[in-house]
């Protein structure tokens, strides 16, 4: 290859170009794409984790997460009529629901849930803060949280279980160990309420030295004592009424099958 | 500055590159669609950079370089070759002019026969040589693509030019 060969190879590359309609359609299209706004120019990760907006971000974000995160906590020990109540039930419960989403976790969730109810009512019993308003919202809560505890009762019984009566069985398990549950608190309750009134009591005949008649003082904290127990009571009462009422209709359900099961055999014989 | 000046700004470099940017790309990737996809790609990122009032100082140096990328990419991602070992012999700044290159692109054969030669050049030599004798770009145009200085383009030039001759079994003095 000469010298000539060489510049006429390189005039024909020269001459390898787009034809005309090529070239018209990609500038149309260029031109015809949306204009990028300067105010949503991309910006990496890492400038923006470097940049004063970050700072401001993250200060924002700590500042919310210590406030947001301590009110949380504090809500925990909140009572019905508190501030921080509204926070406990429908901001930390509602999340602890979806975070227990095994049917075995869900069945402690709602236990606990229960029992936290229960435990507020005595908390404010003892405080002498619990009135029918306070009374009446928490016996609500505790019939619905009992009927969900049920529904998962029955579900963990099914998944569990080889046949439908073992499932009932193991259903009426779980049951009756929650009742034991809240009979047993209820004797504890019993026992250290009468033991803060024999304190109160005590101190009370120590002060007024004599000046009020023992017997009738020993009257009236017993009749109010009595009152809140009664109270505490009725709510304890309102959950263990809940898991009979499905016994019984287990029971009916149970003795239907049965039934229908004895009249299929008996046409079967016939 | 008017959105119609931009176009108008756009339109003279897409109408002094286009073509030399096609071939660039068709050269190395053997493939008019893809080479068309190529060029358009590049000139889309320059009319973003222009239509957001970022035009670059050097259009073409730009362009070129943004197409040396997209090639890369492109044969990373469709050729089945080890890019490791490719990177480790080459460097960074490879560009491949595929073997078959020759042979598919509709042209004369003396254009296939330097197109070849070329090929046989040191991939340092290969890029300068091309840019300067096939596109004309001067030096400093060169330099900005590559990311080089002006002077080291202008040895490699000549000494690239040296070694074609003598591929060639051309004479300095050959004056056919």
């Amino acid at each position: 290859m000469n010298k000539k060969d060489f510049k006429k190879g390189i005039e024909d590359i020269k001459n390898i170009r787009m034809t005309n309609a090529e070239k018209t359609h990609m500038l149309k299209s260029i031109l015809s794409l949306p204009i990028k706004s300067p105010y949503m120019e991309h910006v990496s990760v890492f400038t923006f984790i470097n940049s004063n907006y970050a700072r401001i971000a993250w200060t924002v974000c700590f500042i919310f997460a210590l406030t947001f995160g301590g009110t949380v906590y504090t809500s925990g020990a909140s009572l019905p009529g508190d501030l921080l109540y509204p926070i406990k039930t429908k901001v930390v419960e509602p999340v602890l629901d979806i975070v227990n989403n095994t049917p075995i976790e869900k069945v402690a969730w709602e236990e606990e849930k229960i029992t936290r109810r229960i435990e507020e009512a005595e908390a404010l019993a003892e405080d002498g803060r619990l009135d029918e308003k306070k009374l009446k919202k928490l016996e609500r809560e505790i019939e619905k949280n009992s009927h969900v505890f049920v529904k998962v009762v029955n579900i963990v019984a099914s998944s569990t279980a080889t046949s439908t009566s073992s499932a009932v069985e193991k259903a009426r398990d779980l049951k009756q160990e929650f009742r034991r549950k809240i009979n047993e608190r209820e004797e504890i309750f019993n026992k250290e309420e009468v033991k803060r009134e024999k304190k109160t009591m005590t101190a009370d005949v120590f002060e007024k030295s004599g000046k009020k008649d023992e017997k009738s003082e020993n009257n009236l904290s017993e009749s109010r004592r009595s009152k809140q127990q009664e109270k505490i009571n009725k709510l304890k009462n309102i959950a263990i009424k809940v898991l009979d009422d499905e016994d019984v209709f287990d029971d009916k359900d149970r003795n239907n099958n049965g039934r229908k099961e004895r009249n299929s055999n008996n046409l079967e014989d016939k | 500055m008017s959105i119609e000046d931009d176009k108008k700004r756009f339109t003279d470099i897409y109408n002094q590159e286009s073509d030399s940017l096609f071939r660039f790309c068709l050269i190395r990737v053997s493939d008019r669609e893809k080479a068309l996809d190529l060029t358009q790609e590049a000139f889309t990122r320059l009319w973003n950079s222009v239509s957001l009032g970022k035009e670059p100082e050097n259009p073409r140096a730009f362009l070129y370089v943004v197409a040396r990328h997209l090639i890369i990419d492109w044969y990373r991602r469709t050729k089945s070759i080890s890019l490791e070992s490719l990177s480790d012999e080459r460097g960074e700044d490879f560009i491949i002019l595929d073997e078959k290159t020759t042979f598919d692109i509709e042209m004369s054969l003396d254009a296939k026969h330097v197109l070849s030669m070329l090929d046989k050049l040191e991939m340092q030599y290969r890029e300068v040589i091309y840019f300067r004798y096939v596109e004309g770009f001067p030096p400093k145009d060169i330099a900005e693509i590559l990311n080089l200085s002006a002077n080291v383009v202008s040895i490699r030039i000549s000494r690239g030019m040296e070694m074609l001759r003598r591929l060639m079994g051309i004479s300095e003095n050959d004056h056919e």
